[in-house]
């Protein structure tokens, strides 16, 4: 049904204005309260062709996490972040079917940017395939 | 035919969808320097002809499996201190 689908495609868009809300909001507590020395912040970006997945949405499908205050981040330290995010299995799947395909991590300070694709780490893909 | 508007909505459960933010930020800021320490102070090679080397390749293991979690590296933190 239409209705259906349009209910659902507003459902979307506030889970994933609340995920980021969320990302945001622990964050900005993480850096004012638990001593964390870089201020992160997640936002929309345009998404990676080859990532796009069944869940993925047209436009702005990757999720960005930025660091906005604080020291400069080598690119080791990015890519372990990026790790960190991505061994989060719920965090994983839930911006999978909230159709975001791309997690980019990004330091404007320091010019350096890796990604990679979500679909990649979520576990269920190879169950579905039968690959063990 | 059910109409759309007087569809009962299930209630949304946070507990279904709950990312632990908190641990998932400490890991961020923390984990990799305790990571690298801990690999460091593990490493089967330090051990090597002697009878924790076994324990120490476990060990090092289960360091390199957790690589991202802080939780559990703090917990393997204190096995190394007191059994290696």
């Amino acid at each position: 049904m239409i209705w259906d689908r349009i209910r659902q495609w507003f459902k979307t868009v506030i889970e994933r204005q609340r995920t980021l809300d969320e990302f945001n909001e622990s964050a900005k507590a993480a850096f004012i309260n638990d001593g964390i020395g870089v201020l992160f912040r997640a936002d929309e970006a345009s998404g990676e062709s080859d990532f796009r997945h069944p869940y993925s949405k047209f436009l702005l499908s990757a999720f960005r996490v930025k660091s906005t205050a604080g020291r400069k981040l080598t690119k080791d330290e990015l890519l372990y972040i990026g790790r960190v995010i991505l061994n989060d299995t719920s965090l994983t799947r839930k911006l999978y079917y909230l159709g975001w395909d791309t997690l980019r991590v990004e330091d404007p300070i320091g010019g350096v940017r890796v990604k990679w694709a979500i679909k990649d780490f979520v576990n269920f893909t190879y169950e579905l395939e039968g690959k063990k | 035919m059910e109409l759309f508007w007087k569809r009962k909505v299930k209630p949304h459960k946070e507990e279904d969808q709950h990312v632990d933010y908190s641990s998932l930020f400490a890991s961020m800021s923390q984990g990799q320097k305790l990571f690298n320490q801990l690999k460091v102070q593990c490493h089967p090679d330090r051990f090597v002809g002697t009878d924790k080397q076994a324990l120490a390749e476990e060990l090092f293991k289960q360091v390199q499996e957790n690589s991202t979690d802080l939780e559990k590296l703090l917990a393997l933190k204190e096995r190394i201190l007191t059994e290696l």
